[in-house]
């Protein structure tokens, strides 16, 4: 559900502000207020600190350092009593003067660092193509010189035939021999061992086909073509060796000053927001003012937290935001702990306005009951179980979150799993003779189906009914009375329906026609044509529902087609890895297609009826913590 | 004869939406890829709009199995 807000004015003496916003910041409770904050133009002080902390987090990523997550906040707590007392000009000019010199050995390690990564990566391609001539120098004669030529692909055959031409021309003895070796781009490497008094034609030749000596001077300077490749092989040992020495050098930098400039960082950036407060405060000589929104049941705790350490020096006013005032509070969402994994659904989405409507709870209701729907296996559901339990111990928040959300999804699979008569397929039916509660879903198709077209009609119809009740809390008109007119044109068709199985006499349709006509007046009356639209919109919405029968229907048979490998193969060894690959490949897709199409559905079908995401998100004025803030950033 | 061709109906009702589900779904897929790029934000929207096309295999499913029940 969505909390409670109130709008919280806090006025101060002008002497104790920096301690009051200083408290704020630690209590972390209130979202700044839009006149509160100015974020974009501040004192020269404020620009200083920001790009203080621009340097110190560009030092962090140099060092490679990324366990944000690992600072606590005494480190923080630390650092701060270190830099207690000092102004920001001071804290600034004091703190970059400390890193100067860190920063420049660290900018000197990684300049090196990326030089013989360079060099390394020339030295392995030079090499290479020099692997490719081993056999050609081998094969040298006493008194031929040998060279190598850079040249483009498409001049090499032409230049080769000119080489080879002038060669014939000075008689058999006189042959010489020539290799190309292509590289990655249109130029290659051509090796000519040239027969003596050719040196001068050869070089000619070769200069009028637009190829270059290739001496590797860079690489290997003064060694002659025959000694290169040894060469090479020891200059790579040397600069792989020295990079190794880097290496340990940054590592060792990095777990020594990693944590301590994160913690920096942290102490910095909370110093920078504070400043950002300040600078956006309306003030007089005497005082200061600042106003912003703070859930309803952290508010006692912190007037009483203010009024205890500031006073007479205070004063507070809060109270609850006016209805004008709706589009301005921000959103923050509290849920049991059962129902607040399912939040992580609403993260790919703006969040929820302040009068709109939390669907957290019916989420965490339908979605496992839709997936473990498609599942529909007491084995695969034992498995994902397990997987959950592990994927719950996981220190990661959003990893947790996905473990809680796999364990209901698996408790569902395994009470469908019991009511279709699966395990691992009809396994369980072949061991233990076991029997499905309803139906066989691969057996019978429509029964499921109708049962997921109802289900579907009654999903759709719940986010109708909160759409409705949604327009009547803000009083949109048109708004609840589209919703209404919706969920009246869905009713008399199912009552219609209802009427045709039960074979009533047809005086009983009127009830249907009558609760139509009274649909449509309200469609027409809410969104005009495009209501009518909508309400077509809805019938689709509901077929789409026949996705959790066929998805269901598929993996099912999928499982059934693992089993029947043991039919063919027999006990065998063969049999049983088939059989133990096919239902793995089952699994992951049981897993993957059941998620995507339940969130599909609760997204498009169920969202789409009531849900506005033009919220904004609480954001308190606080310490950032562990590393989401980077994604922000 | 006839049954074959109740059988051929039913998976063109399938394959037919299938393929034009998955051009529109490739075509969603790389401009929707490039969007949460440079907006991570927007993934929740362009899932949905990477969904919407699957309506038309589920309708087709369902045509299939009319046929083959009805007429099987």
């Amino acid at each position: 559900m969505i909390q409670s807000m109130m709008r919280l004015a806090i006025w101060g003496v002008a002497a104790r502000q920096k301690e009051i916003i200083q408290e704020m910041h630690r209590l972390g409770v209130l979202h700044i207020g839009q006149n509160g904050a100015q974020k974009e133009a501040g004192p020269e002080g404020l620009a200083a600190l920001r790009l203080l902390r621009g340097r110190i987090l560009g030092l962090v990523e140099s060092l490679g350092w990324t366990r944000w997550s690992s600072l606590t906040d005494e480190n923080i707590d630390e650092v701060e009593r270190l830099m207690s007392g000092l102004e920001p000009e001071e804290l600034t000019s004091d703190i970059d003067a400390s890193i100067d010199e860190f920063a420049g050995r660290l900018t000197a390690l990684l300049e090196e660092k990326n030089f013989l990564e360079d060099q390394l990566s020339r030295l392995k391609r030079g090499k290479d193509t020099l692997d490719r001539f081993a056999s050609f120098f081998r094969q040298g004669r006493g008194g031929e010189a040998t060279a190598l030529w850079l040249v483009s692909g498409e001049n090499a055959n032409a230049a080769m035939g000119a080489l080879k031409a002038a060669y014939a021309s000075g008689g058999e003895d006189r042959d010489g021999r020539i290799h190309f070796v292509p590289g990655r781009d249109s130029f290659g490497v051509l090796g000519v061992r040239i027969p003596s008094g050719f040196e001068g034609e050869t070089g000619r030749i070769l200069t009028d086909w637009k190829a270059l000596p290739w001496d590797m001077s860079e690489l290997c300077p003064g060694v002659p073509a025959e000694k290169r490749l040894e060469a090479l092989e020891k200059k790579i040992g040397e600069v792989s060796e020295r990079l190794d020495v880097i290496s340990g050098d940054l590592k060792k930098a990095s777990s020594e000053w990693g944590p301590r400039l994160g913690a920096l960082f942290m102490f910095l950036d909370g110093k920078t927001e504070q400043a950002s407060v300040e600078a956006g405060l309306s003030l007089s000589p005497n005082s200061f003012g600042l106003f912003g929104w703070i859930p309803e049941d952290a508010l006692l705790a912190t007037v009483a937290s203010l009024k205890e350490k500031f006073g007479g020096d205070i004063l507070l006013q809060w109270r609850r935001p006016e209805e004008d005032e709706w589009g301005e509070v921000p959103t923050s969402l509290k849920n049991s702990p059962l129902t607040a994994p399912f939040e992580l659904f609403l993260k790919l989405l703006s969040p929820p306005s302040y009068s709109g409507v939390d669907p957290t709870a019916a989420v965490a209701l339908f979605f496992p009951f839709f997936s473990g729907c498609m599942i529909g296996d007491i084995g695969y559901g034992a498995v994902i179980f397990l997987i959950a339990l592990r994927l719950r111990r996981s220190a990661g928040a959003v990893i947790k979150n996905a473990g809680s959300i796999l364990l209901a999804i698996s408790l569902w699979s395994i009470a469908w799993g019991a009511a279709w008569g699966e395990l691992f397929g009809d396994t369980g039916h072949r061991l233990f003779h076991l029997e499905p509660l309803w139906v066989e879903r691969s057996e019978s198709v429509t029964p499921v189906m109708a049962f997921t077209v109802a289900l579907g009609a009654a999903h759709v119809m719940l986010g109708l009914l909160i759409g409705v009740w949604q327009g009547i809390k803000n009083r949109h008109r048109h708004q609840w009375m589209e919703k209404a007119g919706n969920l009246v044109v869905l009713f008399s068709f199912i009552v219609a329906l209802m009427l045709l199985k039960a074979e009533l006499p047809q005086a009983f349709f009127s009830i249907p026609l009558s609760l139509l006509v009274i649909g449509l007046v309200l469609l027409v009356g809410g969104g005009g044509i495009g209501g009518i639209i909508e309400a077509f919109g809805s019938f689709g919405n509901i077929i789409s529902y026949v996705r959790i029968a066929a998805i269901g229907l598929s993996s099912a048979i999928l499982a059934l087609v693992a089993s029947s490998f043991l039919d063919v193969f027999g006990l065998s060894v063969l049999g049983i890895i088939l059989a133990v690959m096919i239902h793995l490949l089952n699994f992951v897709l049981a897993i993957g297609g059941s998620g995507l199409h339940a969130a599909r559905l609760h997204y498009v079908e169920f969202f789409g009826k009531f849900y506005s995401g033009n919220g904004e998100e609480y954001k308190p004025f606080q310490r950032r913590r562990g590393s989401s803030w980077k994604k922000q950033s | 004869m006839e049954k074959a061709i109740i059988a051929i109906a039913a998976a063109l009702s399938v394959g037919i939406p299938a393929a034009a589900t998955a051009y529109a779904q490739a075509k969603i897929g790389t401009a929707g890829a490039g969007t949460v790029a440079e907006k991570p934000e927007t993934a929740g929207t362009i899932i949905i709009l990477e969904a919407l096309p699957e309506t038309m295999v589920i309708l087709g499913f369902v045509v299939a199995i009319m046929l083959i029940l009805r007429f099987a």
